[in-house]
């Protein structure tokens, strides 16, 4: 990879994996510091790095940067956590925010495939090989992470 | 595929992923509409599927760029290197015809390689004229004796190394002899036959040697050879000089180009011209 192509990843790339990690841990900072190492990252590894790779070799960087947040933070959350989550009354009918608290109530792994999924649109393959689960892992987290956001979708819209 | 209350959600979830082929999303589609209690599942876990904020924009994109080098060296005159390597090809073929015209006159006999090859070597290099050195006496070795004493052994005058070489005395140990009697062997007198040949020898490798050809003709095994010219040296120093006078023009005309270097988005001009 030439210095102009990783420039292009930057140009490309950049915003995506920022929102990805902010969604992800939940913090701006962090998430610009992941941001930060993903592409020092893929920098030092530009010689080994293909360009039709960038993004997967990006986002698997990013994700990893995520998780070793979420486990020195030591917030694990599962499905008992969601049923304690705290309700608060909404100002309006906004679901954006709504699946955003909702989004914030998923186990950390959960919450990553859901990212990676709804928005980079990657496959259940894909998912597999960039977090490095196994394919049944991948749908298992996913459809929990599906059921557990329709319940509190469904459980918002009874309140309001 | 077979659809049942069963397997229904699990197919939805598929669907919302957007994981199943063509004819089975729509075999789920369709049944889904046959029953309002699966669309309305459906239509929940449609709206689990999260959208991505366009307006959360990383903040400092600019930081993770790196600079673009793109060296553009001699802007102007990019001919020149055509005219360089145009230079130094004729260089080299001009040292290669000399040296090959070296080599032609070496393989031509000359009275001086004739000569060279009768007498040896060290008489050519150091011509030794018709010189009957004095018969060596016990006073004159005294003497050589008392300068190999001194403390100076070691720079001992080069008169005195020429005399004991001409005189052809080896002493190695002088000092364990306290009288040198005269040798009459150490005498080394030239034939008269030997003594004409240096002469004429002398008179060859003189510098006005080519003058006197005569003299050479009275060598022994004397051989009439080819009388070269120089005219073809000439010629070829001409042509060196030729050659030198386009890598001066050359090297003034490069002192005038000027070269610029782009990092990123600047360009750093150097030479008399800048390019900022």
């Amino acid at each position: 990879m030439t210095t102009a192509e990783y420039n292009q990843c930057v140009q490309e790339w950049a915003d995506a994996l920022f929102r990805f990690a902010c969604k992800s841990i939940g913090n701006e900072d962090d998430a610009k510091d992941v941001v930060q190492q993903s592409f020092v990252t893929l920098w030092e590894k530009r010689d080994e790095v293909e360009i039709l790779k960038s993004k997967s070799f990006l986002f698997t960087v990013a994700y990893r940067r995520c998780m070793d947040i979420h486990r020195s933070r030591d917030k694990i959350r599962d499905d008992t956590m969601l049923q304690e989550a705290p309700v608060y009354p909404l100002q309006g009918y906004d679901l954006k925010k709504i699946l955003d608290r909702a989004l914030n109530t998923l186990d950390k792994q959960s919450r990553n495939l859901v990212l990676l999924k709804d928005y980079e649109g990657y496959n259940y393959e894909e998912i597999a090989v960039l977090t490095g689960l196994n394919l049944t892992q991948v749908k298992v987290y996913l459809h929990r992470a599906r059921k557990s956001l329709k319940t509190y979708l469904v459980s918002r819209e009874r309140i309001i | 595929m077979q659809i049942t209350e069963q397997n229904i959600e699990e197919l939805i979830l598929h669907y919302i992923d957007g994981e199943l082929d063509p004819a089975t999303a729509e075999d789920v589609l369709e049944y889904a509409g046959k029953h309002p209690k699966f669309a309305a599942m459906l239509e929940d876990y449609q709206q689990t599927v999260l959208s991505p904020d366009a307006n959360m924009m990383y903040p400092d994109k600019e930081g993770l760029l790196r600079p673009e080098i793109t060296a553009i060296p001699f802007r102007r005159r990019p001919a020149w290197k055509f005219s360089m390597a145009a230079a130094a090809s004729v260089l080299l073929l001009l040292s290669v015809l000399a040296i090959k015209h070296i080599r032609n006159r070496e393989e031509i006999p000359t009275a001086g390689k004739i000569a060279k090859s009768h007498t040896g070597p060290a008489q050519i290099a150091a011509p030794i004229l018709p010189v009957i050195p004095e018969p060596v006496t016990a006073k004159h070795n005294a003497g050589i004796n008392n300068m190999t004493r001194s403390p100076h052994r070691n720079n001992r005058p080069a008169a005195n190394i020429q005399q004991g070489s001409a005189t052809q005395i080896s002493q190695p140990k002088p000092q364990k002899q306290p009288e040198i009697v005269p040798l009459p062997s150490q005498k080394v007198m030239r034939i008269p036959q030997e003594i004409e040949l240096n002469a004429t020898m002398a008179a060859v490798i003189s510098p006005q040697a080519e003058t006197a050809v005569p003299a050479r003709q009275n060598l022994p095994e004397w051989l009439p050879v080819r009388e070269e010219k120089i005219d073809v040296v000439n010629e070829l120093v001409a042509q060196f000089k030729e050659v030198k006078e386009r890598f001066e023009e050359g090297g003034r005309t490069l002192k005038n180009a000027s070269f610029a270097l782009k990092i990123g988005d600047k360009e750093i001009g150097f030479g008399k011209k800048n390019h900022n």
